[in-house]
């Protein structure tokens, strides 16, 4: 008897890790749509980090991502070679099922899952989604993401469990989504190995090709009606990018790349 | 076009493209190492999965001089500038050295490579914007490349514009003979199609150094914006310019700009349309095979990353009528 395979919709981040993402899963799930939400401009970006964090803070970060241009032709071999031997595919979806947005939290999205009405809904790299996106079927919402939570909420949780030297704890989550930062239910969590040659540009890698499995699974666990959250790993935190001075001071007191 | 798309583009002409401006044993070095470097070339490509489109001169599908005149057009270019009559030149030269204007061995191994494109860049390294030549001389022109194709069973579909004087009046001609598409210039003044004349030091200059800072942009673009009757434009982006070996010092330049270009072209799901002749790459042929290995390193980061494809300029014709 052929096992039916679940339909799903991806809201995804217009980034390469949504294309790997996108060909792992179409091999075992039927995908109705993609649509990806453009990147947000960058002055709305600042904008809404300095309301959060002050402006030392985010010159800081600033400072980091343009450090980070260097230190991601540093790791391109690596990241190249974790490609190959993951196999993850940067094939972007068809045009035909493509939906290009400027924001996941749009009527015009809410319409198009309720049209759709997918066993699932799989998030990968958005913003936060309103509740009226969450709401607007009755389905679940399933984001990969690169940290274990709640601990390592944010943003490269990966790198972060590193700094604190939470080996036990440098992995990813496949959970369910809530209105929070990355506060819902966790399905699953795996631990990553790190080698010598990672740095902060490939553990997102590692993390991503280890919650590829994980998510296939969740989605096999909706069709199976067995998909169960639970607590993830206390305490919660919140991380976000970091500071130029924070990595170096990390890189050469921690060795954390 | 859901992807980026990298083209590569190459003009095959040995000594028919520089024959009026420079003397054989002046670039004889130049000629003598093609016929190593096309097969180095073509290696590169298969082990990369890259696809490319050989705009060949039809000339260079003959034996010998015998063969070039049976195969060629009884309505001739009557260029006013004698020199540029390439006809005058062959029967005027009974001994003419086979390696240096016929090449049958390498158009059967561009043909028998995956992924490559043998197109034309017509058959006698015509002038489209010389005086004295006229749209019925280069109608029998690529009748003429047409047929010797066919001959070794090749069909072109696409073609490049010797001396990239590529002429709208005369792209209903290029229609008639079935191509789908062409190689047009980059856009700018620096880069605009003139006659011979018409290209002055100034010029020169200004893509010299164009080509290692970046005075007049990425030259790339989306494919739906090449949509149109056929034949489709598809411009150039960046001439590979050869290793110079005065200005080695620059050539970490020269490739960030050619990188630079290609990562804005795979961001944006743009093409970017590289080109060069292979006699580019006959001195100093490891120089120029380290440096293209380089581009095409990028490409494959490219690839794995953003997905971009390369592509022939068939293929982008293609692509194109797909959507």
């Amino acid at each position: 008897m052929n096992r039916r395979i679940p339909r799903i919709v991806m809201l995804c981040g217009d980034g390469t890790s949504s294309r790997f993402l996108y060909n792992a899963l179409a091999t075992e799930a039927e995908i109705l749509a993609v649509v990806i939400e453009r990147k947000p401009s960058p002055r709305a970006m600042i904008r809404h980090r300095v309301r959060r964090l002050g402006w030392p803070t985010v010159i800081g970060q600033l400072a980091f991502i343009v450090f980070n241009r260097l230190l991601a032709r540093l790791q391109r071999r690596r990241f190249d070679e974790l490609i190959l031997r993951y196999g993850l595919q940067a094939t972007p979806p068809p045009p035909g099922i493509t939906h290009q947005v400027d924001s996941v939290n749009t009527a015009a999205v809410r319409r198009l899952l309720r049209k759709l009405d997918p066993d699932a809904v799989v998030v990968n790299g958005t913003r936060i989604l309103s509740r009226a996106v969450i709401d607007c079927i009755q389905r679940p919402f399933i984001n990969t993401h690169a940290g274990i939570t709640p601990r390592y909420r944010g943003v490269h949780g990966g790198y972060w469990a590193l700094v604190h030297d939470d080996i036990e704890n440098c992995g990813v989550t496949v959970h369910l989504v809530d209105a929070g930062v990355d506060t819902g239910g966790v399905l699953y969590q795996q631990r990553i190995r790190i080698e010598d040659s990672d740095g902060f540009n490939t553990y997102p890698l590692h993390q991503l090709a280890a919650g590829i499995p994980l998510m296939k699974q969740a989605l096999r666990d909706v069709l199976d009606g067995s998909l169960v959250s639970h607590d993830g790993v206390a305490p919660s935190g919140q991380w976000y990018h970091p500071t130029l001075g924070q990595y170096l001071r990390y890189r050469f007191s921690r060795s954390v790349k | 076009m859901n992807t980026g798309a990298f083209t590569i583009s190459i003009d095959f002409e040995l000594y028919w493209g520089v024959r009026d401006t420079r003397s054989l044993d002046a670039y004889r070095d130049h000629l003598d190492g093609v016929a190593q470097a096309i097969p180095r070339m073509l290696d590169l490509f298969e082990q990369h999965r890259i696809h490319a489109t050989w705009a060949t001169v039809g000339f260079l599908f003959c034996h010998d001089r015998d063969a070039a005149l049976s195969a060629a057009p009884s309505a001739r270019p009557g260029y006013e500038n004698g020199a540029l009559c390439p006809y005058r030149y062959l029967e005027r030269s009974a001994d003419l050295e086979e390696r240096y204007h016929f090449a049958p061995r390498l158009v059967e191994l561009v043909a028998a490579t995956p992924g490559q494109e043998v197109a034309s860049h017509t058959f006698s390294h015509y002038y489209c914007r010389e005086a004295g030549q006229t749209a019925a001389t280069f109608s029998a022109d690529l009748a003429a490349a047409t047929r010797i194709a066919a001959a070794q069973g090749l069909v072109l579909r696409s073609l490049v514009f010797p001396r990239n004087q590529w002429n709208p009046d005369y792209l209903a001609v290029l229609a008639e003979h079935g191509f789908a598409a062409y190689r047009g210039n980059e856009h700018g003044w620096l880069y605009a199609a003139t006659d011979h004349g018409g290209q002055n030091a100034l010029r020169r200059m200004g893509r010299l150094l164009d080509s290692y800072v970046n005075l007049s942009g990425h030259h790339t673009y989306t494919l739906e914006s090449c949509a149109g009757s056929l034949p489709l434009n598809f411009p150039a982006s960046r001439f590979l310019r050869p290793c110079n070996p005065r200005l080695t010092w620059l050539e970490g330049l020269r490739l960030h700009r050619i990188r630079r270009a290609m990562r804005h072209a795979a961001r944006r799901r743009e093409v970017f349309h590289l080109w060069w002749h292979p006699h580019n790459f006959g001195v100093d042929t490891d120089r120029n095979m380290r440096f293209l290995e380089r581009v095409i390193e990028e490409f494959e980061h490219l690839r794995r990353v953003e997905g971009m494809r390369s592509l022939g300029m068939a293929e982008l014709a293609d692509a194109l009528a797909a959507e």
